[in-house]
């Protein structure tokens, strides 16, 4: 597996139209035979000042702890339902404690990570993909999408919440925010992978992200990766122009066809 | 993309069509479809095709487990969804079985421990739960055969009623059976280590991890040192759960306290219970983890839960249900919810322990010196239809029973006959007496 990966956030038209800045962050990082998406969509409302600073915080926790499991399960490789039972209950509780650390340590207030009133400025979302080899692991808290291009097959690999929706979004500044937590973990199929905020895809039944994932594709096999990643900014833009106009934020992975 | 399209003929072994109708849901090991056969409809898991060579062998061995084994077993307990038939496809890509299609009030554990079964059951609801799991798996257990892998996924709940089911039987073999689990974490230490196979010994121990989640909603070995390593690897599952597990409430050890923040359902619920129920914990992940025959049994159990049934109350302030080990002397004891104080209920006392009498109290013949025996109840709280103000008790067994009248004379209580509560009344209930009290 030799992956390409990019991401990138966009302030969304209506974020530009008020002179608010981007409250979304994204990451993508790969190494040998690994590959780590995370996107992460800052509430913004007037609830959440932070919530810039809590989404960038929230992609460096999953950056640490998803690059380090994907060094992990390529070294030790398992059953992907082994995984997915291995960590169901531990890696959501940890990205949240974690985030709760961060956020403390950001505000330069004693470490801790358990819940506190103070985190709900920093209230942001996180979803976080897990590639290797052998594996596709997804962990999502609140809303967003993840998607597979299989060929011209569009898979989602995580199941819907049917609480999600109307712009409810769970978040990580909520008390015991792993409860809402949706992760899986399956044998990986190659294509193209993408997560991405709500600017893109605001509910997982949502058709955007698929017709983005085609759209991209598409271009994958006119552009090339490059021509692709040139073009995103000014995809993205369009994207939320013509979507809910909130800030877009896209990761993804592509291996190009052997 | 799902494993089975709607509208897929499949065939049973004796080649009667089942026609495929919908996804019910998707797990580790594959897919669960609404099915329909001569006319009756089922539920059909379906297991994903096997891609690896790993895959191919369990495959296979889970085939044979299913066809010389199970169905060849009578189901030890009717709460068990046991298998019906085994179904293939045509292309022999990979198979399934039929099984009994249950009705959606049964709810799964998980639901219970992220907070999310509704409605949400009571204390007194998951003890008769509780009990009729440990019944269950009494009864497999004593058919000479082990449920292997117990987890969450697995029992089923109705939360209004406490009533349980037990699904993905496909995991059952006898005792002994070789053969890797998928839920590590409720494996029991020596199984993590290699040291044996499944038995009935390794299952009371998963059993005791799935109870502990059930009414702590927490891990019993997952504290502080899971903070100890960024990423939790097989080599942090097989040090907690296999090589050194520490329970979190381990009262000689605490250096596996459950941490704020990252614990807090354990923080909050372990001090909920009384000192029987914790005892029972202490010991099932105390002595327990090390020396396998200081497990607690499955009887054992259901007596912990039967009487954690008893003991608890609903707080007449903000209606949770709290309990007590000992009778408070003031007639009232401290809501863990609403901090104030609860009035006791009016109980039914026996020589050695005490049955609260709340509105849906049950007697067992359990209650009456048949231990373990939760069959069909014997006696029940009843409302007397003209005044919803007057409680009775109801016999609801097939023996005659005696009161003490309140000229001190014994009269009988046949069955299906209530007597009016009052405090002092006398019943001999077969061999066993009680008393019935008002709070204080």
């Amino acid at each position: 597996m030799s992956p390409r990966v990019h991401a990138l956030s966009v302030p969304g038209a209506l974020h530009l139209a008020r002179g608010q800045p981007c409250q979304d962050a994204a990451g993508a990082w790969s190494g040998p035979g690994w590959a780590v998406l995370v996107v992460a969509d800052g509430h913004g409302a007037a609830l959440h000042p932070r919530s810039a600073e809590g989404s960038a915080l929230a992609v460096a926790v999953a950056r640490e702890l998803l690059c380090a499991l994907a060094q992990e399960l390529c070294a030790d490789p398992a059953e992907a339902r082994v995984v997915e039972a291995r960590l169901a209950a531990h890696l959501p509780r940890r990205l949240c404690w974690s985030w709760n650390v961060a956020v403390r340590r950001h505000t330069r207030r004693p470490e801790h990570g358990a819940w506190a009133e103070d985190l709900t400025a920093f209230g942001t979302t996180l979803i976080g993909v897990v590639l290797t080899e052998a594996l596709a692991l997804a962990v999502q808290i609140g809303d967003g999408g993840v998607l597979l291009l299989d060929g011209d097959r569009p898979v989602r690999p995580l199941p819907e919440d049917p609480e999600l929706g109307g712009g409810r979004t769970w978040s990580l500044a909520l008390p015991e925010a792993w409860r809402n937590a949706r992760l899986r973990c399956a044998p990986r199929q190659p294509g193209l992978w993408l997560a991405c905020t709500d600017g893109v895809s605001p509910t997982a039944e949502d058709p955007d992200l698929e017709r983005l994932g085609l759209a991209l594709r598409g271009e994958l096999g006119r552009q090339g990766w490059e021509g692709t990643v040139a073009g995103l900014p000014g995809l993205l833009a369009e994207w939320s122009r013509r979507g809910n106009g909130d800030d877009a934020s896209l990761a993804l992975c592509w291996e190009e066809p052997a | 993309m799902n494993l089975l399209s709607n509208g897929a003929l499949l065939r049973t072994g004796d080649g009667r069509a089942v026609k495929v109708m919908s996804l019910l849901g998707a797990g580790g090991q594959g897919e669960v479809y609404r099915a329909e056969l001569d006319g009756q409809v089922y539920a059909l898991k379906w297991y994903h095709h096997p891609a690896t060579e790993w895959q191919r062998r369990w495959s296979s061995s889970q085939r044979e487990a299913l066809e010389g084994y199970l169905l060849r077993l009578a189901p030890p307990d009717p709460r068990f969804v046991w298998p019906q038939a085994v179904v293939d496809e045509p292309e022999r890509r990979t198979y399934g079985y039929l099984m009994e299609l249950l009705p959606p009030a049964l709810q799964g554990l998980e639901r219970l421990v992220l907070g999310r079964m509704s409605p949400p059951p009571g204390l007194r609801t998951l003890a008769r739960g509780a009990v009729g799991m440990a019944e269950c798996f009494r009864r497999l257990h004593n058919a000479g055969a082990c449920y292997k892998d117990i987890n969450l996924g697995g029992p089923l709940l109705d939360p209004r009623t406490g009533a349980v089911r037990i699904c993905d039987v496909d995991n059952v073999r006898v005792n002994r059976t070789p053969g890797d689990v998928m839920f590590i974490y409720f494996a029991a230490p020596e199984l993590i280590r290699g040291e044996v196979s499944c038995q009935t010994s390794t299952d009371l121990h998963s059993l005791a991890v799935l109870l502990f989640y059930m009414f702590v909603r927490h891990h019993p070995l997952d504290g502080a040192r899971e903070l100890q390593v960024n990423v939790f690897n097989e080599a942090a599952q097989r040090r907690f759960y296999g090589v050194e597990p520490v329970f979190i409430y381990d009262p000689d050890d605490d250096s596996n306290r459950p941490v704020q923040g990252f614990h807090d359902p354990a923080l909050r619920n372990w001090s909920l219970y009384p000192d029987f129920v914790q005892r029972a914990f202490i010991r099932a992940f105390c002595e327990g983890l090390y020396r396998p025959e200081r497990r607690v049994r499955e009887g054992e159990w259901m007596e912990v839960f039967a009487r954690l049934e008893d003991v608890a109350f609903p707080c007449a302030h903000c209606g949770a249900e709290l309990a007590v080990e000992r009778l408070p002397a003031q007639g009232t004891a401290p809501c863990p919810r609403c901090q104030g104080r609860a009035p006791l209920p009016w109980r039914l006392a026996f020589a050695d322990r005490f049955v609260f009498l709340n509105h849906d109290t049950r007697l067992f013949p359990h209650h009456l010196g048949r231990r373990l025996d939760f069959d069909h109840p014997v006696a029940e709280l009843s409302r007397h239809p003209d005044h919803p103000d007057r409680w009775g008790l109801r016999n609801t067994s097939e023996r005659t029973w005696a009161f003490q009248a309140l000229d001190g004379a014994w009269r009988e209580l046949p069955p299906g006959r209530t007597v009016p509560l009052r405090d002092g009344l006398a019943l001999r209930l077969g061999d066993t007496e009680a008393v019935v009290r008002a709070p204080g």
